[in-house]
């Protein structure tokens, strides 16, 4: 609590949004006192609203699945109240309702059941084949949501065109009603913010921001995606039960795509990826749709549409952002960011002393189509070793380490590690192979928008592992030359800056940091310093050499800097349009005949 | 006989809805949402023009130019500045179609507007007396893709939307002017878009919320149909007969979801589009 205030004190923005927020929390929990019957009645509605913009919020905004038909997930529950509380008669027509409130809470757990086995369903078929762009997902619920609201209207349970209605729990009154949506609401926006604060949200994030990036970080990204979708459509789904106990009312258009685009409106125009945008987005547009579409129905849905298209193409972000921003430079001078993550050493694994290498490549075959790229390559890392791969441009470098890293690349020849979990390569893929301790880092950086430096490693460092979505970790336990890289960097004056705003040299310094946090048996480096100065290049030359010789890594090393890889490499191999021009030690590659014409283009003497 | 001509019909009908969406999908990577609107815009501008005496053919070409002119506007104004946030363009285009809709509905009110065929006739057709302003459609859609196939395989536009698909990067790097081709397309695509709306009039019954049923078929056959034009032909054909064939011969209830699921169906299978069988 103290250290609460102090914070409260000290960080003046953070005052000032946790001011913002407990006078909302304060003028909406007093609704019932100031507000008349029908203003009491809109807001009840209103929370549930807000619970389902949270629920897209989390689906859409962090974790970037654009769900075209998230109103499927809410009608699933209000029609699943509706269908345990009702008889129809032979007509097709509401006879009577029946049911205490066990039925309605029975029925509202069994709604989150089917919804989220139904999402995981829709994830599984959009999320877990090659080739399905971001578009797929969001055309697939398109229609999942045209087809449910057609075959709603046709059949008999759901009441077809009358829909079920008069099955309001009545058990509470309207006043009792609203602080059950609120206490609802609330439970639901906490969830939510424990869960994006958490390190699981950071993996959220991360996939919104990069998809491959992460898988290449060893994490399962489609089986997170499924999840977050069957959660998203959960929440939803808990929320469409509470409004068809409100209301005691399902119809079609509850699972309609005007319906579903509608949420994804709230939370646009409130700004996504923030929670607090998708509820207040929800609750005033709610709101104010419902004083104004009395009197102007279609001027007002024609202003919100104006103002939809506004905020997609000025303000991606949402009204709420720059709100904050504004506030901030009103009244929160000096404000400070909030408490950044720390890294702290810990003792690293050394490697295994097992005999035998850790990598074999045998007879390597691989092409773009008709294009052959890799003819024939055959060649092992030992444990602990520095092989430096060089070679002209097209030489097949990159192409080598992409197939040593992506078993699903097809290729002929065999590929077999020794690490733990996995021995042949084939067919084993990009986040398997990371998990088991072959992690690549790409030749230019790939980082993710949306993520510091900080949370970039922290990331890292799991490998795919487990990561809480309740807990927030602060202080990020890495291998110690993860902390050396960065302090010899300067990495560690920019913990809490997104990585994407880095100067091009940090960022090198950051795909490393990653790379080396992941702790990987195998190292695959494309060019870690492209780009960098000689000062740079040597302090990253220095932790390479102490991985190597210290802890028992193995580093593939792609480089073009001739003198760089002299200093460094245990052994060499040279490549030349697909195929191993010579393999030896440093010595033996300066004096090879053929590489000093081929590549090095010296002639005459040796120096 | 007249059911295998119903096949056609429907077929077309897709058809002609898709190919303004193909066009815009293929050389722009924009799904169009703001294609139900475009095509309100064409019919209601064609009814506009047809109830002021103008011939209906006349008219039915007012209403794709009417929408042509707003698929410039809406480029110059809205999707020329999300080129670089493709998923953006599906949310902006459907906040297009909402205002479009609006519109509509505020200068000519929600109920539905009757439009006139401009022949009510019958002619006999494979030995059946078939309405002839169904065939009138037949005839567009085919005439349409004849065009458009003629443009895109022997003219000089056609090699530059080709080197577009292919490559863009590498096309403006050729000097190509990207921004003209994108805009040129969004024009097309708008122009067919509206042309589709006005000729289908007469047979889907026009209201503000025009051709939204046929959105959920036309933007499964866009993607199923894999960027080239005999793969729109082919995906509409394939939903379109499936539609009709599973209503006619067993359930009209559950024709849509059927629908549906053999586009979700064929997607997996022929995930690179119709005319690629998948790669081994």
């Amino acid at each position: 609590m103290a250290a609460v205030l102090t914070r409260l004190r000290t960080d003046r923005s953070l005052a000032v949004r946790a001011g913002t927020l407990l006078l909302a929390a304060a003028v909406a929990a007093t609704g019932p006192l100031w507000g008349d019957r029908f203003t009491v009645y809109l807001l009840t509605q209103a929370f549930l609203y807000a619970a389902l913009a949270i629920s897209l919020d989390l689906v859409w905004g962090y974790t970037g699945i654009l769900d075209l038909g998230h109103a499927v997930w809410f009608g699933i529950g209000a029609l699943t109240v509706g269908v345990m509380t009702t008889k129809l008669d032979a007509t097709g027509m509401v006879a009577s309702v029946h049911g205490g409130p066990g039925t309605y809470l029975l029925a509202g757990l069994l709604a989150v059941v089917i919804a989220a086995v139904a999402a995981a369903v829709v994830g599984l078929y959009c999320f877990s084949w090659r080739g399905s762009t971001m578009f797929y997902v969001a055309i697939v619920t398109l229609a999942v949501s045209v087809v449910c609201e057609a075959l709603y209207l046709e059949l008999r349970w759901t009441g077809g065109d009358n829909g079920l209605f008069g099955y309001q729990l009545r058990a509470l009154d309207p006043t009792g009603w609203f602080y059950l949506c609120l206490v609802f609401f609330a439970v639901v926006a906490t969830l939510a913010y424990v869960l994006v604060r958490s390190d699981f949200g950071l993996l959220m994030r991360a996939i919104r921001d990069n998809e491959e990036r992460a898988r290449f970080l060893g994490f399962e990204v489609d089986l997170v995606k499924i999840s977050v979708l069957a959660g998203g459509a959960a929440l939803a789904a808990s929320a469409g039960a509470m409004y068809g106990s409100l209301l005691g009312l399902v119809s079609s258009p509850l699972f309609g795509f005007l319906f579903s685009t509608e949420i994804v409106i709230w939370v646009a125009i409130g700004g996504r990826g923030t929670l607090f945008g998708a509820a207040i987005g929800a609750i005033a547009l709610q709101f104010f749709s419902s004083s104004l579409n009395q009197s102007f129905p279609d001027q007002w849905q024609l202003v919100v549409g104006l103002a939809f298209i506004a905020v997609v193409v000025f303000v991606p972000d949402g009204i709420v952002p720059p709100a904050w921003r504004l506030l901030d430079r009103l009244v929160g001078r000096g404000a400070s960011h909030g408490p950044t993550r720390r890294l702290v050493a810990r003792p690293a694994a050394v490697g295994r002393t097992a005999a035998g290498p850790l990598a074999r490549v045998e007879e390597l075959l691989f092409g773009y189509g008709a294009l052959q790229v890799l003819r024939g390559i055959s060649l092992e890392v030992g444990r602990g070793e520095l092989l430096c791969v060089i070679g002209p441009n097209g030489a097949g470098k990159s192409t080598l380490m992409a197939v040593m890293s992506d078993g699903r690349m097809r290729h002929k020849g065999t590929i077999t590690y020794s690490v733990d979990g996995v021995r042949d390569h084939a067919g084993i893929s990009v986040s398997a192979l990371a998990r088991a301790g072959v992690m690549r880092k790409f030749q230019t950086p790939s980082l993710f928008r949306g993520l510091t430096v900080a949370e970039t490693i922290l990331l890292a460092s799991r490998r795919g592992g487990y990561l809480s979505p309740l807990r927030r970790t602060a202080e990020i336990a890495v291998p110690a030359p993860v902390v050396a890289l960065c302090e010899a960097t300067g990495l560690d004056r920019h913990l809490g800056d997104r990585g994407t705003e880095l100067s091009h040299g940090l960022k090198q310094a950051l795909e490393l940091a990653a790379t080396i946090a992941a702790w990987p048996d195998l190292l695959l480096l494309d060019e870690p310093t492209a780009g960098l100065n000689s000062h740079e290049r040597g302090v990253i030359g220095d932790i390479l050499k102490t991985l190597v010789r210290d802890h028992g890594r193995s580093v593939v090393l792609i480089e073009h800097d001739f003198d760089f890889v002299d200093q460094l490499a245990d052994r060499i191999v040279v490549l030349q349009d697909g195929r191993i021009l010579a393999v030896g030690s440093t010595s033996e590659i300066k004096h090879d005949e053929s590489v000093r014409g081929g590549y090095l283009g010296i002639t005459g003497a040796t120096a | 006989m007249s059911f295998f001509l119903d096949l056609l019909i429907e077929s077309s009908v897709l058809l002609l809805v898709v190919l303004g969406l193909g066009i815009i999908l293929g050389l722009m990577d924009v799904i169009n949402l703001a294609q139900s609107g475009f095509m309100a815009v064409g019919v209601y501008a064609a009814l506009t023009a047809a109830h002021r005496g103008v011939n209906f053919w006349l008219a039915v070409l007012v209403g794709a130019a009417a929408t042509g002119v707003l698929g410039l506007l809406a480029e110059w104004a809205i999707i020329r500045r999300l080129y670089a946030r493709p998923l953006e363009t599906l949310l902006a285009t459907w906040g297009i179609s909402l205002v479009l809709v609006q519109l509509i509905s505020i200068y000519f009110g929600h109920g539905p507007q009757s439009f006139d065929e401009p022949f009510v006739t019958a002619v006999p057709v494979l030995g059946v007396q078939y309405p002839a302003y169904r065939l009138v459609i037949f005839v567009a859609a085919f005439a349409v893709v004849a065009v458009l196939y003629l443009v895109v395989r022997f003219t000089r536009w056609g090699l530059i939307a080709r080197m577009v698909m292919a490559n863009q990067a590498l096309a403006a790097g050729l000097g190509i002017n990207t921004v003209r081709v994108r805009q040129v397309t969004f024009l097309i695509g708008s122009l067919l878009a509206g042309f589709a709306g006005a000729l289908l009039g007469p047979i889907q019954g026009v209201s503000p919320y025009y051709a939204t049923a046929l959105i959920a078929p036309a933007f499964l056959a866009v993607l199923l149909a894999g960027r080239t034009l005999l793969g729109l032909v082919l995906a509409s054909a394939v939903l379109a007969v499936t539609a009709t064939v599973f209503s006619r011969y067993f359930n009209p209830v559950y024709a849509t979801a059927v629908t549906v699921a053999v586009a979700v169906v064929l997607l997996r299978l022929f995930p690179e589009g119709l005319t690629r069988w998948r790669r081994s």
